[in-house]
């Protein structure tokens, strides 16, 4: 794994038990880790996407209180589906990114949630309303905003079109 | 009938030309596996995560709260609230010695009363199906490890898991955490749980004949040993009968703002 890659992985660690629960005012939240576990399988494929988000649920199941396993479950399915599409489409343009990056938190929260209340579907349209869709919305902005502000403060140009992030002088 | 080597060759050979779904499976096993062996596999693994990144979690929700731009008018509210407190507590005083007078003329037992341990949040984990925060107080602070947890604005939860130097807290809005209280006004009892559907407190099960009005105040009862006695939990903001008609839905609005905890405090019972 490259340094942009590392830094974006230490920066969800630190702040997403501690900095991010505090803007979410319309309910949901950023997942940064999450995020993370996109870009890498983005970059590496299915099989260590995988393994990645297995890695990172377990991660993100020990800094909460619930049973470990649900997070793992969720972000291991994130890291197989996204891996899949990682040669498909072009991962520069920040329109995709937003795109994946929201189905890739619809994916993970319908997970947890199909786990979590043991298939309960009837109260799937509500949780969709309230958890998915803010969380989404979240997600979707604040790691593509931090890459365009990153390569506007350094005149560099951060690519992901490859199996490392290339910055680009 | 194959043998156990054609068996294992051919799994090996499925496995390798399915590779992606083999692993895909495998870690769906491994975190399913987890999920039911969490409560006894939980507690150890997350002690080893606290050791590895509490400290650095509290370094940085330390720091965030330095660079705190709202903290200023927060300040400015707080005098504003000190000073009508101070007003509110002489009247009390007086209110307390009379009560005291009334006491020992007839023969009662004054409860204890709580001491409060000021603590802040370092970590939260406002996950729907089970809300959790971290405190920067443990086990060095004279903690036990099941002491209730409040804001100014009311009851947050308990600790369930006690570190040295810090403690988790499970908060009210998580499923498995019940409150048992009772109505100030008139005195009736029940049990307040978060349901994470609806993202709701819900009183439950209260017969129809009781009198419960929007606005009343739920404070702890006591009862199930989990919460002292006399917390502000929150107040009754909806009341509707079952379809049944026998018992009533009451919808809690609590008190604590849990989407703005910082200031936090442990409560600890003092013994009589």
């Amino acid at each position: 794994m490259r340094p942009l890659l590392v830094i974006g992985l230490i920066l969800a660690i630190l702040f997403e038990p501690t900095l991010m629960p505090r803007l979410s005012p319309v309910g949901g939240r950023p997942l940064l880790l999450l995020s993370v576990v996109v870009y890498y399988s983005w970059m590496r494929g299915a099989v260590p996407g995988t393994l990645f988000g297995l890695a990172i649920g377990l991660l993100a199941d020990l800094l909460a209180l619930n049973t470990p396993g649900l997070r793992m479950f969720g972000m291991s399915l994130v890291g197989a589906a996204v891996g899949n599409i990682w040669g498909s489409i072009y991962k520069d343009r920040t329109l995709v990114q937003w795109l994946v990056l929201a189905l890739a938190v619809w994916l993970y929260e319908t997970a947890v949630f199909l786990v979590g209340s043991s298939l309960d579907l009837a109260a799937y349209p509500a949780w969709f309303l309230r958890q998915i869709l803010p969380s989404a919305v979240l997600t979707a902005l604040v790691f593509p905003l931090l890459i365009a502000a990153w390569e506007q403060v350094t005149g560099r140009e951060v690519s992901f079109d490859a199996e490392r992030v290339v910055v680009r002088l | 009938m194959w043998s156990p080597v054609e068996l294992l060759t051919w799994l090996l050979g499925l496995i390798e030309r399915h590779r992606n779904a083999a692993v895909l499976a495998f870690a769906l096993v491994l975190s399913l596996w987890l999920f039911n062996a969490g409560q006894a596999v939980g507690p150890p693994l997350r002690r080893l995560a606290d050791m590895a990144l509490g400290p650095v979690h509290t370094l940085t929700s330390n720091t965030l709260a330095l660079l705190n731009i709202w903290v200023w008018k927060e300040n400015s509210d707080l005098q504003e609230k000190l000073l009508n407190e101070r007003m509110d507590r002489l009247a009390l005083d007086e209110a307390r010695l009379e009560i005291a007078r009334l006491r020992l003329l007839l023969g009662f037992r004054a409860p204890a009363g709580f001491r409060t341990i000021p603590c802040m949040v370092v970590a939260m984990d406002p996950e729907p199906f089970g809300a959790s925060i971290t405190i920067n107080r443990g086990t060095s602070a004279g903690l036990v490890g099941d002491e209730a947890v409040v804001s100014v604005d009311g009851l947050v939860g308990r600790i369930v898991e006690i570190y040295s130097g810090r403690a988790r807290v499970r908060l009210v809005t998580h499923y498995e955490s019940p409150v048992a209280v009772r109505l100030q006004r008139n005195r009736v009892l029940g049990v307040v749980e978060w349901d994470p559907i609806t993202a709701r407190l819900h009183m439950r099960n209260v017969p129809a004949t009781e009198d419960v009005a929007e606005g009343d105040s739920l404070i702890s009862s006591g009862m199930g040993q989990q919460y002292p006695e006399g917390l502000y939990v929150g107040q009754v903001e909806a009341v509707q009968l079952d379809p049944m008609g026998l018992v009533q839905d009451i919808v809690v609005r609590p008190g604590a703002r849990f989407n703005r905890l910082e200031e936090l405090f442990v409560v600890r019972p003092l013994v009589p």
